[in-house]
């Protein structure tokens, strides 16, 4: 209806009009041009109230008042620098952090894996031991029939060399069907499991690490590199988008298992250092596979009772996970958003002393005409605008945090999130509160 | 017609005006002038419009719907803004009178006969 608003002026006409017919009915009556129009003026009452209402009934009086209320807020706020500077900063801090945070557990917990079809992964546990041999593993993987496919890996540190200079670097020894039941095609050269007739050890790099070390060039496939001292042989990339199967956390060099580490070292059924990961088959059950596994299990432990007594092969599928760990990462988040609150009050608390000692200013106001509709109106405005600079400071120290956090913990660049949501939250509190 | 007859007149009840304004406009479009005089003619001068209310009060019609508004040329040859009822007012105006007379009869009820009061 905004379209069809009528000008003030178009008001005042009509007005006009009226007082014209209305004399000239009452010169009609027998009144000279002079009574006439007075009592036409009479009778219509206040043409100033009647404009000034029909300006109020207008929708662009919200808007003005929210302008002015503007202006007068931030005066307000400048005239009073300490307690702006104290609003701000913990407004800031509680936003601050509650983002951070969210993005935290945004990034570790709540994204799935960064693979295809995430929810049809499947972690498989030796209990009471956690991760398992590599020999258990080759056994499970000859027995079990649920799963399209079973992979081990085992996360590692390791120092990389290329051409004399070295770094330190997350490596991960993986079985050598790693990358085809994951679904992860190489954009450049090639998987373990091609070449499988090969014994020399080779090693799929990261998107991250073939840009930065090798410059993005073809070449890097095939190139002679040192890996803790090992010649290795470079033979694919790993896409973009995949950064391994640690959350928050980005593989750089994956090296199969098998032309890496001795043929004893992984017959040894107590060297449990691998965990494993399948990937169910469509149209397979939880429960068919619990089942499975359990006989898997009994054979394991009836078969080589010196290591794998009472062996419990435990399965948790990423889709079961998944609700638990929502659970969790709203318990975490609860917590921190605590931690808001407590700003929010302080906050308002501060607010509170404040409109005491501003008591006098509103009634002045209220003498002046302002019903206690508009006074409200100010103060939340006000408060608007506190909170709208709070939170923009607490955005930027988010970014801030969220930089930080890459190096404080272990590498793990992940994208930033800004959680605007949170934001909202912390405005309607703060409304709330005021 | 009596112009400023000292009669007490009644003034107008919140909420009736509106009413009243949907009413005379059945007969066809007005002006806001049209509106005041009919309302004061057809009550047989009781009641009271204070002309100030009424161009507010057309204003809060058309901004609902009730009523639609264009300027024309009045019967003495002067600009005016005349009222047409539009069809959600007819409506209305139906609503509000069948509203209006059971709220009448109610409240006549509650007074109950007229007694001999002078």
């Amino acid at each position: 209806m905004f379209w069809r608003k009528r000008t003030p002026s178009d008001f005042a006409a009509e007005i006009e009009a009226h007082l014209a017919l209305e004399t000239e009915r009452l010169k009609e009556q027998g009144l000279s041009e002079e009574e006439a129009r007075t009592a036409a003026w009479r009778t219509f009452g206040n043409v100033t109230q009647a404009q000034e209402r029909f300006y109020e009934s207008g929708r662009w009086l919200g808007w003005d008042h929210f302008v002015q209320d503007l202006r007068f807020g931030l005066r307000m706020l400048r005239k009073s620098p300490s307690f702006t500077a104290v609003a701000v900063i913990s407004l800031a801090l509680g936003i601050g952090i509650n983002t951070t945070f969210f993005s935290m557990v945004d990034g570790f917990f709540l994204r799935p894996l960064p693979v295809k079809d995430a929810r049809q992964l499947v972690m498989i546990r030796s209990l009471p031991f956690g991760p398992s041999s590599f020999a258990d593993y080759q056994d499970i993987c000859r027995q079990a029939a649920v799963f399209k496919g079973i992979v081990a890996i085992s996360r590692h540190v390791a120092f990389l060399t290329v051409d004399d200079v070295t770094e330190m670097l997350r490596a991960d020894n993986v079985s050598e069907n790693f990358f085809s039941v994951l679904e992860v095609s190489p954009v450049l050269g090639h998987t373990f499991e091609i070449e499988s007739t090969r014994k020399d050890p080779t090693a799929v790099i990261s998107y991250g690490l073939w840009q930065r070390r090798f410059g993005g060039k073809a070449d890097a496939v095939d190139k002679l590199v040192r890996l803790d001292g090992r010649d290795v042989t470079i033979v694919g990339v790993a896409p973009q988008w995949f950064r391994g199967l640690q959350k928050g956390d980005t593989t750089d060099v994956y090296f199969p298992a098998d032309r890496w580490v001795g043929k004893e070292e992984l017959a040894q059924r107590d060297n449990r250092d691998y965990d494993l990961i399948a990937r169910l088959r469509p149209g397979e059950t939880m429960a068919q596979a619990r089942a499975e596994f359990g006989t898997i299990a009994r054979r394991l432990s009836a078969s080589f009772p010196e290591t794998d007594k009472g062996l419990n092969l435990e399965l948790t599928s990423e889709a079961e996970q998944f609700p638990e760990v929502l659970r969790l990462s709203a318990e975490l988040l609860a917590a921190v958003g605590l931690v808001l609150v407590i700003c929010c009050a302080n906050v308002a608390g501060m607010a509170l002393a404040k409109g005491e000692a501003r008591r006098r200013e509103l009634a002045m106001r209220k003498a002046l005409g302002a019903s206690r509709g508009r006074l409200l109106r100010q103060l939340l405005t006000e408060s608007l605008v506190l909170a709208l600079i709070g939170g923009g400071v607490g955005l930027v120290l988010t970014a801030y945090l969220v930089s930080l956090q890459s190096v404080l913990l272990p590498p793990s660049p992940f994208p930033v999130h800004f959680d605007i949501r949170v934001d909202h939250r912390a405005l309607a509190y703060c409304f709330l509160r005021h | 017609m009596s112009t400023q007859k000292e009669k007490e007149r009644l003034e107008l009840l919140q909420g009736t005006l509106d009413l009243l304004i949907l009413r005379t406009l059945i007969f066809g479009p007005q002006h806001g002038q049209g509106i005041a005089r009919a309302i004061e003619q057809t009550s047989e001068d009781e009641l009271l419009v204070e002309h100030g209310a009424l161009y507010p009060a057309l204003q809060r019609l058309e901004e609902r719907g009730w009523i639609a508004a264009e300027w024309g040329t009045s019967t003495n040859n002067r600009k005016a803004r005349f009222y047409t009822l539009t069809r959600l007012g007819r409506k209305q105006v139906v609503k509000e009178t069948t509203k209006w007379r059971r709220l009448a009869a109610a409240i006549g009820r509650v007074l109950g006969p007229e007694a001999g009061e002078g």
